[in-house]
């Protein structure tokens, strides 16, 4: 290597690291200020409090059910569904001019903006099958939204199984649905659980569709069932962010720290479960 | 050959051959003993039927030559296998050789016994059981893959030539003492020289043993014969 | 004869014709090998005899292949039944992500043999393809935690598990050491003493070692079918010759 390329080479690598440097700055800036501000007022009473005028008396306990109730009612839409249809679509699906077509659009469906979403929840779900503001609707609309992600997560997994396998089970005189419930599936699972979680651990962060579907913002009651109203924590938090108090700030921040927790959880979740059923197999 | 191949296939392939080549030299040495015999007591019946014999080992020549054949195109063999595979070709040659050798032998004792004989054998039938022995010992050394046994066989060829020698002097002398002798004596002569050519191939055979065994090929290379500890 | 047959059978990737009129019958009981250069078909045809080419789009076929008198291309024809008497071992070792005992026992279970065969069923196959002994104190442990060649002995016993009459082999070997393929073409030996096997291979001399039948494809079609004690010392056809001898391809 010529003194040139030697230089060149080291100029490459030593940007790419400062890119990284400079990422994780940001990322470890904004961390630094949040726990700096937030973990101050992260207290059990923060946890089971509703919320109040009161920042002291502050809490976050409405949020935190409410994130429950349309995360789960979310999972058993989106899930059963995406993951269906993924299957469908690469196992059982011709290849034709239609299902592409079909492909293509739900790739361009996963990157619509998630107020788009919003709206059309509360076209179809808040107002025309009259669901009113409730946990429902909102599940509904968080399950369209992630649904072409789950979509996509399965579809890639299931392609990523190799073909030898199939090939092998059918060697052995096994059905179809035999090839695809026993070996390609059980191989895929890591990938598809993997894609389920990440699409969930989008869904939690999400304000902007929910408010337009009618979440609260001052909700001082746990909701009972699916049709009651509800607050989720990104909107709590995008709210208390948004008042002039400083001390509002403060709890906001705590409730962003409780987020990234919860986030952070799910992936690690993700990592952890894709790790052992590698281990596994 | 201790070990066993791996493809019992091959295995078997092998042993049939050796099979059949040690059925022809046990072909041969039983027509070498009617001939012995034959000669002896003048019976020229018995060296038709010597004759008549030949033709086991024509076709058994042809056996030999298939089956070696096969193994090269359908066993790929290596090393000592190949050796003896091509060792085989030799072999089954010089054993049809012999068989044609004594087929000539029993025609001139066919002939012989139209005349009379004038004096008894002395050296023919020492001779005789020489050559016998070194056939004997050749096959041994085939089927034992024995070197020591193959270059005794090797020794015994100075033997015969020392023997052929002698028979020659002698029969050149009844030739020129008797004039009727001289018909008898032409064909006595032909039958030791024919002995003769019999050694000769069961060296051949020794050697190519020494050949699949050791690799060495010492054909045309040594003037007396190797003693044991050479090889 | 086998069962097992094919009529003027034609193979084609869309309007590509890789196969054309091959007829071919094979003995049963015995291993019938098809030997030529890269691309002549030699595979494509292989799989046509348990439509394993259904899963290749736009493969279609002309002809008949016909398994106890019954073409099974007809549209009546279940395919799953055909390779369940048909059987397959692959070129590339590969064994299903279970254990041991799973990738034999995995077949015959969905075929619906009763569980308390099974465990028997399991240690016959792989006594038969002559893994017991290696494999017999740790039937659990994962299947691809075995050598290639255990592997590949493993997709044996896991095909004749099935009982199948045929046994189709694609360059089973290739991806295998000379000793794993060595007792690979030693099982054979003794496999066709119970299945009828067909055996691709681009290695001439496994061939001959090997089968008792052999078949030269060239370009999409049979040049010559011979016992393979003549075929490879005096083939008949020219072009037979010349691959043999390496004269080309």
């Amino acid at each position: 290597m010529t003194l040139w390329q030697r230089i060149k080479s080291e100029i490459v690598r030593m940007g790419g690291l400062l890119t990284l440097l400079i990422c994780f700055g940001f990322l470890l800036l904004l961390l630094v200020d949040v726990l700096g501000d937030g973990l101050p007022t992260l207290s059990w009473d923060f946890l089971v409090n509703f919320p109040s005028r009161f920042p002291a008396k502050a809490g976050i306990a409405s949020a935190i059910a409410g994130t429950l109730w349309v995360m789960f009612f979310t999972a058993v839409f989106a899930v059963p569904l995406g993951v269906m249809s993924g299957i469908y679509l690469e196992e059982y699906a011709s290849s034709n001019w239609f299902t592409n077509l079909i492909r293509v659009n739900i790739q361009n469906l996963a990157g619509i903006p998630a107020i788009i979403y919003g709206m059309l929840g509360l076209a179809v779900f808040v107002r025309w099958m009259d669901l009113g503001r409730s946990v429902l609707a909102g599940a509904l609309t968080m399950a369209l939204m992630i649904l072409p992600t789950i979509i996509i997560a399965t579809s890639e997994a299931i392609k990523a199984v190799p073909d030898s396998l199939r090939m092998a089970a059918y060697g052995v005189g096994a059905s179809r649905v035999q090839v695809v419930w026993s070996h390609v599936i059980p191989q895929a699972l890591p990938g598809m659980m993997t894609g389920v979680i990440l699409a969930l651990s989008r869904a939690i962060g999400e304000a902007a569709p929910l408010i337009l579907v009618g979440a609260l913002s001052f909700v001082a009651f746990m909701p009972s069932g699916p049709m009651d109203s509800f607050t989720v924590l990104a909107i709590q938090i995008f709210n208390w962010a948004g008042r002039p108090q400083d001390e509002f700030r403060m709890i906001a921040a705590s409730g962003i720290i409780l987020l990234l927790v919860i986030t952070l959880g799910m992936n690690a979740l993700a990592i952890y479960l894709r790790a052992r059923s590698v281990k596994l197999s | 050959m201790s070990s066993k191949h791996f493809s019992a296939q091959f295995e078997e392939d092998l042993t049939k051959l050796k099979d059949s080549l040690l059925l022809m030299g046990g072909t041969i040495e039983s027509m070498l003993n009617e001939t012995h015999e034959a000669l002896l007591r003048n019976d020229a019946n018995l060296a038709r039927r010597v004759i008549h014999r030949d033709v086991e080992v024509d076709n058994l020549e042809k056996v030999v030559d298939q089956q070696a054949l096969q193994i090269l195109a359908l066993r790929q063999p290596a090393a000592i296998d190949l050796r003896f595979v091509t060792s085989a070709f030799k072999i089954c040659t010089d054993l049809e050789r012999m068989g044609d050798i004594l087929v000539n032998i029993c025609e001139r004792i066919c002939e012989l016994a139209e005349v009379e004989q004038l004096k008894p054998y002395e050296i023919l039938p020492e001779m005789m059981q020489t050559v016998r022995r070194m056939i004997s010992l050749s096959l041994d050394s085939f089927v034992n893959q024995s070197t020591e046994t193959a270059a005794e066989v090797l020794e015994s060829d100075q033997k015969v030539d020392q023997m052929t020698r002698e028979i020659f002097s002698e029969l050149v002398l009844l030739m020129k003492s008797h004039e009727n002798a001289v018909e008898r004596g032409l064909k006595l002569f032909f039958i030791t020289k024919h002995l003769e050519r019999l050694a000769d191939h069961s060296t051949n055979i020794a050697e190519q043993v020494i050949f699949t065994v050791k690799g060495l090929d010492i054909r045309h290379s040594h003037a007396p014969g190797p003693t044991p500890s050479s090889i | 004869m086998s069962g097992l047959l094919t009529k003027d059978l034609s193979i084609f990737y869309g309007t590509k014709r890789a196969v054309q009129n091959v007829s071919l019958a094979f003995p049963s009981y015995s291993v019938t090998a098809l030997i030529g250069p890269s691309g002549c078909g030699k595979s494509t045809f292989l799989r046509a005899l348990n439509r394993m080419n259904d899963f290749i789009p736009h493969c279609s076929i002309t002809g008949e292949v016909q398994f106890n008198g019954q073409n099974i291309y007809h549209p009546q024809v279940d395919s799953v039944l055909v390779r369940r008497q048909i059987g397959m071992v692959f070129q590339k070792p590969n064994p299903f992500p279970k254990t041991i005992f799973e990738n034999v026992a995995w077949g015959p279970k969905r075929a619906g043999i009763s569980s308390s065969v099974i465990p028997r069923l399991v240690e016959e196959s792989l006594k038969a393809a002559a893994l017991w002994s290696e494999v017999s104190d740790r039937l659990n442990s994962p299947a691809l935690g075995l050598s290639g060649g255990q592997q590949q002995r493993l997709c044996i016993a896991r095909a004749i598990a099935m009982k199948p009459s045929v046994l189709l082999m694609d360059e089973p070997c290739s991806a295998l050491d000379p000793i794993a393929t060595a007792r690979i073409e030693e099982l054979i030996g003794n496999l066709k003493q119970k299945f009828t096997i067909v055996i691709v291979t681009h290695n001439m001399q496994q061939a001959a070692r090997v089968s008792d039948t052999t078949s030269f494809f060239l370009n999409g079609g049979v040049i010559e079918t011979g016992e393979t004690k003549s075929f490879f010392t005096r083939p008949e056809k020219v072009e037979t010759e010349n691959y043999l001898t390496g004269k080309f391809g």
